[in-house]
């Protein structure tokens, strides 16, 4: 959690910037559409309020499903890592290639395979976040305390037994750790996909109010981008802390 | 009961015999050709110093080599059975489970063979070892002789004839290390007990049979009466400091 002073700094910051950006823009008297004032943002997010809403289920699902998959993928790839040198030795670097693709470049091609909807946005929120999650997987599997393992051991525990109940527990906080940043890096692959195509989501609203020089609802999108971007991954934290508490 | 099958007219119960043991990482030697009976039913304790393959003894015993170590010569009960399944292992190094409370993590070896877990019996030895106020804490809410005590009741818990113990009290301060050591040989009465540690005086406090590895077990004298030992035993530091000696030579 935030500590109170933190909290406290950030808002003296934010209230700092807001004053320095609305003076700006009073003393240079900036278009609107060119650079919006932060009460035109505060009147544009009130009065755009249902379509934003709409807008941010649309990119807090094509996330959730995008972290969701790229969890379940992850785990599959740091077990087989693990228990598997023949397959560690085929997928190590399907995992860096997944990390190397410019997911940019390759929005156009998955618009073009798999349409304008949910799934091309969840591939490449898929893509961006499996490799912090798998590396961190397979790290927490890989450095199981040697103390664990002698002592199952000695208890004539199977190799199954022993993953279940001293391997995976012992890197839950690793895989954790790969899940925050996931959380924090996620919606970028949402936003990008939506960019490149799409007709609702927070990134379509924003492209939508920069072609119509609607620029402050861009900056509004924006905002609402950055809000939940911090709640996913407070919200993440959260829950892993609760479930994670050793 | 099942468990007296292991006695035979030949041997004592439950020895530990090595017979030509050498074990060797990566082409360099960390035991050559060691031989000992450890009897059955005696607490055992092996002083050296650091590197002398105390560990490397430990854990040939109790099969947890690592894959890649050469290892020669044959270990068994004296009787040509093997020890597997009749041994336990207590570390110096905290090993509890840090997501298990102390009750499931006295109840370890049942979680992972599978079976029944014996609540009842947990909770008793959990009391004996005074920590029945902590059994639903998990250990890192406990003090670290409290912790290697939950390690003591896990270890008996699993019934096993041969306890193998890797310098279990050296993490912990001087009162509660003598306090614990005290209980322990009060608890472990009748196991066979295979110690490792570098401190001569609970080297002295608690051996039946004390020795000092230096490429071979050197069995060393040790002052009168039957441990746990009180520290105003005669000869005791006459003993320790003998003992500081022969450690110093090697």
């Amino acid at each position: 959690m935030i500590a109170e002073s933190a909290l406290r700094r950030l808002s003296v910051t934010t209230v700092g910037l807001l004053l320095f950006w609305q003076s700006v823009i009073l003393t240079t008297k900036t278009p609107t559409y060119i650079l919006p004032s932060p009460l035109a943002v505060v009147k544009r997010l009130w009065v755009s309020r249902s379509e934003l809403l709409a807008n941010t289920g649309v990119t807090a699902i094509e996330i959730f499903l995008g972290l969701l998959l790229a969890a379940v993928f992850a785990t599959f790839t740091a077990l087989c890592l693990q228990y598997s040198p023949r397959l560690r030795r085929w997928f190590q670097p399907l995992m860096l290639v997944s990390q190397a693709i410019p997911v940019y470049a390759l929005g156009p091609i998955l618009m073009l395979w798999f349409g304008y909807g949910l799934t091309p946005k969840v591939i490449i929120t898929v893509i961006i976040v499996y490799f912090p999650i798998a590396t961190a997987a397979y790290d927490g599997l890989r450095r199981t305390p040697a103390a664990y393992l002698r002592l199952a051991r000695t208890m004539n525990a199977s190799t199954w037994r022993i993953l279940w109940h001293i391997r995976l527990p012992a890197a839950l906080p690793s895989f954790a750790s790969g899940m925050r940043v996931a959380a924090a890096i996620a919606p970028i692959g949402a936003i990008i996909g939506e960019y490149v195509g799409g007709s609702n989501g927070l990134g379509y609203l924003m492209q939508y109010g920069l072609n119509r020089s609607l620029t402050d609802l861009a900056f509004a999108a924006l905002f609402v981008i950055t809000l939940l971007t911090l709640a996913i991954y407070y919200g993440i934290d959260a829950v892993l802390r609760k479930m994670i508490n050793w | 009961m099942v468990r007296c099958t292991i006695f035979t007219a030949g041997g004592k119960v439950n020895d530990i015999l090595i017979t030509g043991l050498s074990v060797s990482y990566a082409g360099k030697p960390i035991l050559e050709k060691l031989s000992h009976r450890f009897t059955g039913e005696k607490w055992h304790v092996i002083l050296g110093r650091s590197g002398v393959g105390k560990t490397t003894l430990l854990h040939a015993i109790a099969g947890l080599l690592e894959p890649s170590a050469t290892v020669g010569g044959t270990i068994d009960d004296g009787n040509a059975r093997t020890l597997a399944g009749r041994m336990t292992l207590m570390a110096q190094e905290s090993d509890l489970l840090p997501w298990l409370s102390v009750r499931e993590n006295t109840l370890l070896g049942a979680r992972l063979r599978r079976m029944k877990k014996s609540y009842e019996r947990a909770d008793t030895l959990l009391s004996t070892c005074g920590l029945e106020a902590h059994r639903h804490k998990r250990p890192a809410l406990l003090s670290g002789g409290e912790r290697q005590r939950v390690a003591l009741a896990r270890t008996l818990m699993e019934e096993r004839a041969i306890v193998l113990m890797d310098e279990p009290f050296s993490a912990l301060d001087a009162l509660t290390r003598f306090d614990l050591q005290t209980f322990a040989a009060k608890m472990l009465v009748r196991k066979t007990v295979l110690m490792i540690t570098h401190d001569p005086g609970e080297a002295l406090r608690l051996a039946d049979h004390l020795y000092v590895l230096d490429r071979t077990l050197l069995p060393c004298a040790l002052p009168p009466g039957a441990p746990p030992r009180p520290l105003d035993t005669q000869g005791l530091a006459r003993h320790q400091q003998a003992l500081l000696e022969a450690l110093h030579d090697r």
